[in-house]
């Protein structure tokens, strides 16, 4: 009893104790502002973050964005998520075609060359080709440098100099979308015909273009991992042209967030880009003998296109747009 | 080779000339062309900071610099 007695004392002390304590928790501060209350709001703030959108008062409504959550969404792709799919994308091609040449290794004629040299693109189809190729190449290290040169190349250069090579390629990048687009379409009227799908690209895909059976499926002038280039280039092409184009005149057609859109295709299709692109240039030069001889000179061997393109060669007489160079030697079908 | 050569020449010449012309194309600044009625905002450089700004950032006294100073003076 004694101590039951005891323990209700003790409780109303604490009690009556604890009632001055919590008002004075509650009491303003002597500069009028609550602390703890304040950062109670700025946590609510914060929790809103997602939600709040400004707008100012300029008249075109495109314009008018001021703040939209969008923006963290964006900065988080470009700063973190990008460089990751760019990095993964274009090192794993490259680690592709390395492990693939220290197995395979160059693909190489089989017969020996006959000395008998055909026609295999014209002038007009080279010249387009390495304009499309040189702009393309242009925009490719340029675009890198928005996703890279601040990582790789400013501490290499220092401030200074990464700043006026930054500007210069973002000049260069503005400039050269001009030949790529052209180069993009005159290619696209050239060899839309030759790169319709047809029945040997299955078996051709299927045999992997005989890399490791040493068999070399029929084909016409351009077998179907050519077509797949052409198609990349002109549908992944496409997008980046028209992706870029409305970047390179921000808001004329966009507001902001539908800008930041354009440029997530933007990027992630010029990093697909580059890695086709690279496998591209692995196979027509170091990759398969006498295939550079095709854009470089224009002329290939007869061994070489019998190989590689039997069919352009016995079907359609080695047709190119100037007309077949050969006699038909079996019927087409 | 020449074919290279003329390729790599055509795409800068198409390049650096559609580049210049919508370059040099002067279009209005944003400062005038988001300009409101309500808001003054041209003329950067003179409305907001003065025309004898020097462009140098003066940073300001940290609070407990001026307690210091404060103190220093009693």
């Amino acid at each position: 009893m004694r101590s039951r007695m005891a323990a209700l004392v003790l409780a109303a002390i604490l009690t009556v104790g604890a009632v001055p304590a919590m008002a004075q928790n509650n009491a303003p501060s002597p500069t009028g502002s609550n602390p703890t209350a304040q950062s109670v709001t700025e946590q609510q703030v914060l929790e809103q973050l997602g939600k709040v959108k400004g707008r100012g008062a300029i008249p075109d409504p495109k314009e008018a964005v001021l703040e939209q959550p969008q923006g963290r969404e964006y900065q988080a792709f470009h700063e973190r998520l990008l460089p990751w799919i760019g990095g993964i994308v274009i090192l794993g091609m490259l680690i592709a075609l390395t492990v693939f040449y220290l197995v395979r290794g160059p693909i190489t004629l089989d017969e020996r060359p006959t000395g008998v040299r055909i026609k295999r693109f014209t002038v007009v189809e080279r010249l387009t080709h390495w304009m499309t190729a040189a702009s393309f190449i242009v925009l490719a290290i340029t675009g890198l440098n928005y996703v890279f040169g601040k990582r790789l190349l400013l501490p290499l250069l220092g401030p200074e100099a990464f700043s006026v090579w930054s500007q210069w390629a973002k000049l260069l990048h503005n400039a050269f979308v001009w030949s790529f687009l052209l180069g993009v379409l005159v290619t696209a009227m050239l060899w839309l015909k030759d790169n319709l799908p047809d029945r040997y690209d299955l078996e051709w895909l299927r045999e992997f273009g005989g890399f490791f059976s040493h068999r070399h499926p029929p084909a016409r002038r351009f077998n179907a991992g050519q077509k797949l280039v052409f198609w990349s280039v002109v549908i992944g092409g496409g997008i980046l042209i028209l992706s870029g184009i409305v970047l390179l005149f921000p808001i004329s057609s966009l507001d902001i967030n539908s800008l930041q859109t354009a440029q997530y295709v933007h990027a992630v299709f010029g990093m697909m880009m580059i890695a086709i692109i690279i496998a591209h240039i692995y196979i027509g030069t170091i990759g398969m003998e006498g295939a550079s001889d095709a854009m470089v000179s224009g002329e290939v061997d007869l061994a070489w296109a019998k190989e590689h393109h039997r069919l352009w060669v016995e079907e359609e007489g080695a047709r190119t747009p100037d007309g077949p160079q050969l006699g038909r030697t079996v019927p087409a079908e | 080779m020449p074919v290279i050569v003329a390729g790599i020449g055509v795409a800068i010449v198409i390049s650096l000339g559609i580049g210049y012309l919508l370059y040099a194309s002067e279009r209005p600044p944003v400062y005038r062309t988001a300009a409101a009625p309500s808001v003054r905002i041209d003329h950067p450089g003179d409305n907001l900071v003065g025309p004898d700004w020097s462009g140098l950032y003066k940073t300001p006294p940290q609070a407990s610099e001026e307690r210091q100073t404060a103190s220093k003076e009693d």
